[in-house]
């Protein structure tokens, strides 16, 4: 089952997947149409940037207020696949010789920072870590030390993976300094 | 903050020392080979991790080894695309974090290991996160380590963007066609203790890494981001941009990116600074690139000389710029390091004498 779940303190959003019957292209198109989103460009994006992009907006509309100062909002992102679902695809594309730019250019795990400073125009700072599991005490401590010197004045941090069609996302918005276990709390 | 230790593991040398030597007599590793312009490791290297391990235990060389055993130290690595080429036999391998971990387990002065992987910019943004990680006391030492290869994976990609030059590449030049594909591997340690190393270390003030919000792939023509990433960083360092001696630029040799970075260079009144890119002597080295460069720029400033920009001739943009056609001697104190890459990322450090 796919679920989409707002924490009470409605600054979270997490999507997880781990089944085969609901795949991932129909669960990301069918969000799209949900959230009415009108962004064509959505369509030439791989899974691991729709996801992002999803996450995202759900995470804007219930903040709205939050995300008034466009150069100002720090991202900072992890996971574990890198952009190896993109990979699969362009290294079967040099066997069968149909190499694309618009393959390889998703072939690098921090464009779904890219794609989303994109979407809602924030010029600001933004960092992909990668690891086995998530690390809220990373996440925790670079968001902290970003607001702390006041480099922005709030954060999207998470979690964002896509591996064929496994995937998921814990993402949450901050403005103040957060501990590692209130982080946790968050997105675990 | 100091700054030091720096090692390049690059087709021109096993050390920083031997590399920058080869670079100061004018040699490049950039050859001709089916069909494209590469650099490349003879024997072919399949693997980048043995090359980071390498080029990290050459780096811990230069430090003392009780006073790192004593502190916290953090392992940064810098890279794009691993162990790209287990892709299809072992794709565990291929998970970048492959490399933080083994790399953790091989060396015992490391207490934790992390991977930064935002395309042509991971090696300064690792800087700047080692500088934050430091100064907030979550560590006292911070390895960086960059290194990608020059794979079939990448190669392919490259060339289906039209980016890769039909000849050797030649940065900021009018008649600049697109880049060569490098591969090394380059460490550079951090620490907030000066007697960590064997070396006078330099000063590394800071730096920040600014997304432009503009295009994918596309260089922004109005340079914002890179502007704004520069503005910043003067800012935080508490430098005026006539305090800089020279410039390190990212300087990939394509017709969007050099135009780019020209542009905001000169909206900033650096049109008399010394600028050099290093992408002529060994390519595009991807998550390596900003660690081998700025570990190069070191040594430039411990040699006060800085390293003509080979393959640039002739001066392409509407405002001139400093753009080094020899090696120059000059008295070099305080340096500005830049990167820009794919997903909109612009960086920029500042780093001094002491």
């Amino acid at each position: 089952m796919t679920k989409t779940l707002f924490n009470k303190l409605g600054n979270s959003v997490k999507i997880t997947q781990s089944s085969i019957e609901n795949d991932i292209n129909s669960f990301l198109k069918e969000m799209y149409y949900k959230l009415g989103l009108d962004y064509p460009k959505f369509f030439k994006m791989d899974n691991l940037c729709k996801l992002g992009i999803i996450g995202t907006e759900l995470l804007c509309r219930k903040n709205k207020d939050l995300f008034i100062r466009k150069d100002r909002v720090g991202i900072i992102l992890q996971n574990k696949s890198g952009s190896l679902d993109s990979d699969i695809i362009h290294q079967q594309g040099i066997t069968n010789n149909t190499v694309s730019p618009g393959v390889f250019v998703y072939t690098l795990s921090n464009i779904v920072i890219g794609e989303i400073s994109i979407k809602h125009k924030w010029q600001s700072e933004g960092v992909f870590f990668i690891d086995e599991d998530l690390d809220t005490k990373l996440l925790s401590q670079y968001s902290n030390i970003l607001l702390k010197e006041g480099r922005t004045d709030l954060n999207l941090i998470g979690w964002v993976d896509v591996m064929k069609n496994q995937y998921s996302l814990k993402l949450c918005v901050v403005d103040t300094e957060i501990k590692d276990a209130e982080l946790k709390i968050l997105l675990v | 903050m100091f700054i030091g230790a720096e090692n390049i593991i690059s087709p021109l040398g096993n050390s920083a020392k031997e590399t920058f030597l080869r670079m100061k007599n004018g040699e490049g590793s950039i050859k001709y080979k089916d069909g494209l312009f590469l650099s490349t490791f003879s024997p072919l290297q399949d693997e980048i991790l043995p090359l980071l391990i390498d080029s990290i235990s050459d780096s811990l060389s230069f430090v003392n080894e009780t006073i790192l055993l004593k502190s916290k130290t953090l392992l940064i690595v810098s890279t794009t695309k691993g162990e790209i080429n287990s892709i299809n036999s072992h794709i565990k391998n291929s998970h970048l974090s492959y490399l933080s971990d083994n790399i953790k387990t091989f060396f015992n002065c490391i207490d934790k290991g992390i991977v930064v992987s935002t395309a042509c910019v991971s090696g300064l943004q690792s800087l700047i996160i080692a500088n934050d990680m430091i100064n907030h006391n979550h560590y006292d030492n911070v390895i960086i380590c960059g290194g990608d290869l020059a794979s079939q994976f990448v190669i392919t990609g490259f060339k289906s963007f039209y980016a890769l030059s039909d000849a050797p590449c030649s940065p900021f030049d009018k008649d600049r066609k697109g880049l060569n594909i490098g591969e090394a591997a380059s460490t550079i340690i951090m620490s907030n203790n000066r007697n960590l190393y064997k070396e006078t270390p330099l000063k590394f003030l800071g730096g920040c890494s600014i997304n432009d919000a503009n295009h994918i792939s596309a260089p922004d023509r109005e340079a914002e981001g890179l502007i704004k990433s520069i503005n910043n960083t003067l800012d935080i360092c508490n430098v005026m941009s006539n305090d800089i001696d020279f410039i390190n630029a990212h300087g990939t040799a394509t017709v969007y990116n050099d135009g780019m970075e020209a542009k905001a260079f000169s909206k900033l009144g650096f049109n008399n600074t010394p600028v050099n890119s290093l992408k002529g002597y060994f390519g595009h080295t991807l998550g390596a690139a900003a660690v081998i460069e700025t570990a190069i720029s070191l040594q430039s400033m411990k040699n006060n000389l800085l390293l003509k920009c080979k393959g640039f001739e002739n001066q392409d943009f509407d405002s001139k710029l400093d753009i080094l056609t020899e090696n120059r001697d000059i008295e070099v104190s305080t340096i500005l390091k830049t990167s820009s890459g794919f997903g909109g990322f612009n960086a920029s450090v500042i780093i001094q004498k002491i």
